[in-house]
């Protein structure tokens, strides 16, 4: 009889697998089926880490679908600031699975919810989105309409898009409890008056967050039957909880729902790989910090090894990407000749 | 009085150099000319009183065109920055690609995106408006010069272009934006977004006269260097402006200037 263990892969070692490994590339961590390619058209969509991941993803020749792309002529400090070029649509930060499962049956019913909505000092707020109009729209009907283009957009990427990459952070919820919805993220931020009365801090259970997941992928592969989904757990802590306990208790409960329900996934559906961000982050195998020293934020470092370690398993190599600023349009309109012209004329007769 | 005013820009100078050496040249503004074509002014800081470049090259273009090629702050009463970048096609380039919810032509996100456009919020319309306003080589003039002298500084955009200038298919957005109905909101976003720049640098700014303004987007052959058309074997120029346009913008600026000047004791 042979030993069980004759024909383990060396990554199934911790040894091998980790610490004689080479943890810049880290042999055997992420071996997806199907590869992307270059010609697939990938969306974004949850947290902070993602966002990463498609810079470099974009930066190494990968399509990235962008829905609400950034007009020409805008800087990148104001994309940003209105989450033009964040993700695939301008949804902000997309934390929970109820929050994305609730997002995709919004789109594709084209449903606007009236009571999302919050007012401050004259101005309206998409409670859904905070983040993406940290100033408000001016009015009602700006707000509804936009949302509604929001939402129909939307619709459109979960149904032509190849993959979907989704990170995903925590297992709590702000709730408007009308519609059950979960409020986004910043609503806080920009004013505790906005949450609508009655609003519910919930923390999902290991069931629902198994049983969100499985809706995403559901109600995607109904809509657009060969859409591939790539999991990961953002490795970035949720920054508080609302909820009696420690933080860290709370984030640490958060993830590990989180990488439960996205690992049970990919093993039960051929379509869902796991992307392992929050493994590589926040284990031993980090010899460096894979935290700045506010301990939310990723190191350059750490991101981008991970974006590395997507790009290389897809076959692709990760470029160096820069953050400069995007040049604004250019603005001269005159052609040269006739302005030099009409200077001539003026100032030599 | 005779006010000294000192005015800096590119080709859009050349009808004002007109107007100033014309028969009828308005007798209460004695007018200096600084600058050249296209970016000639771009190198260009105030040090000590003194505007200069250390740039060779454009130093000499400026020096070439209107024989000097520094200013002395002190020798004028105000300034005015004309053109230079400042005008109503940035606001265009938004426009073809966003839309408003205030726009005349937009009912909603199904009106717009039959147009091929998406809505965009009016908080983030005005940030980029101002943005590209602001990244203009004329406001970056303007505000250097208002932070370097307490003697008024106006702004003045280039004039809106011949409505001919529509066929080209770069500019084919204002005809778009004319037809939709939109060109009125357009143009008086411009000037709305104009003003709260120039505001906040500390400037005055000047719109173009209403009488020259064709349809909104555009400015009335009659106020333009070719007139109706080009002339025979010359390039179109439906760009710039005329010594009658120049003569009533003139008249403008020294409405601005007599309002903003201090009332005796």
């Amino acid at each position: 009889m042979t030993h069980p263990y004759e024909k383990t892969p060396p990554e199934q070692f911790w040894r091998s697998g980790v610490v004689e490994a080479d943890r810049s590339v880290f042999p055997g961590l992420y071996a997806p089926e199907p590869r992307l390619s270059v010609d697939h058209g990938v969306a974004v969509f949850g947290g902070p880490t993602v966002r990463g991941l498609a810079t470099q993803w974009r930066a190494a020749g990968g399509q990235v679908i962008e829905a609400e792309p950034t007009p020409t002529g805008v800087g990148s400090w104001l994309a940003d600031r209105f989450g033009y070029g964040q993700y695939s649509a301008r949804t902000g930060p997309i934390l929970t699975p109820r929050q994305m499962r609730e997002l995709i049956e919004d789109a594709f019913a084209a449903e606007v919810h009236p009571t999302l909505f919050g007012e401050k000092d004259g101005r309206i707020y998409d409670l859904s989105r905070v983040t993406v109009e940290p100033d408000g729209f001016d009015r009602p009907e700006e707000a509804v309409e936009m949302r509604y283009e929001h939402l129909i957009k939307l619709a459109g990427v979960f149904q032509v898009c190849d993959v979907m990459v989704l990170s995903l952070s925590q297992a709590e919820a702000w709730v408007e409890p009308e519609t059950g919805r979960c409020l986004g993220t910043g609503v806080f931020a920009a004013g505790p008056e906005l949450l609508p009365e009655d609003v519910e801090r919930v923390r999902f259970s290991a069931a629902e967050v198994a049983a969100d997941l499985t809706a995403i992928h559901k109600l995607l592969r109904q809509n657009n039957p060969d859409v591939e989904l790539i999991v990961m757990v953002d490795p970035v802590p949720m920054t508080e909880t609302h909820l009696p306990g420690h933080v860290l208790q709370a984030n640490t409960r958060g993830k590990s729902l989180l990488r439960a329900a996205a690992g049970e996934l990919a093993a039960r559906r051929g379509s869902v790989s796991y992307f392992p961000a929050f493994d590589l982050a926040t284990s031993w195998s980090v010899a460096e910090g894979a935290f700045a020293e506010d301990l939310v934020t990723v190191t350059p470092e750490m991101a981008a090894q991970l974006g590395q370690l997507f790009c290389a398993a897809h076959g692709l190599t990760a470029a160096q990407t820069s953050q400069a600023s995007k040049a604004l349009a250019p603005g001269a309109e005159d052609d040269p000749l006739i302005c030099e012209e009409a200077l001539l004329e003026a100032f030599r007769s | 009085m005779t006010t000294r005013l000192c005015v800096l820009g590119d080709s859009h100078m050349a009808a004002f150099q007109m107007a100033a050496s014309g028969a009828d040249a308005p007798k209460n503004l004695d007018l200096t000319f600084f600058g050249a074509d296209q970016n000639a002014l771009a190198s260009y800081r105030a040090t000590n009183g003194q505007f200069e470049s250390a740039n060779e090259d454009d130093r000499a273009r400026i020096r070439a065109l209107v024989g000097v090629d520094r200013l002395d702050l002190a020798a004028y009463d105000a300034f005015l920055v004309i053109g230079m970048g400042l005008s109503i096609f940035p606001m265009m380039r938004l426009f073809e690609q966003v839309a408003s919810m205030e726009m005349p032509s937009v009912e909603g996100a199904v009106s717009a995106m039959e147009d091929g456009r998406s809505l965009a919020s009016g908080p983030f319309l005005r940030a980029n408006s101002r943005e590209r306003l602001v990244s203009s080589l004329g406001f970056r003039v303007a505000y250097r010069l208002g932070q370097a002298t307490e003697r008024p500084v106006v702004v003045l955009g280039q004039p809106r272009p011949a409505r001919r200038i529509a066929g080209r298919p770069e500019f084919q957005g204002l005809e778009t934006l004319h037809a939709g109905g939109d060109g009125r909101f357009v143009s008086a976003w411009y000037e709305a977004r104009l003003s709260e720049v120039c505001r906040s640098a500390g400037v005055l700014d000047v719109p173009q006269p209403e009488e020259t303004i064709d349809a909104d987007l555009f400015t009335r052959p009659a106020f333009l260097r070719a007139g109706e058309r080009p002339k025979p074997g010359a390039q179109d120029d439906p760009f710039h402006a005329n010594a009658a346009y120049a003569k009533l913008a003139l008249n403008k600026v020294a409405d601005a200037l007599s309002e903003r000047a201090p009332t005796g004791a």
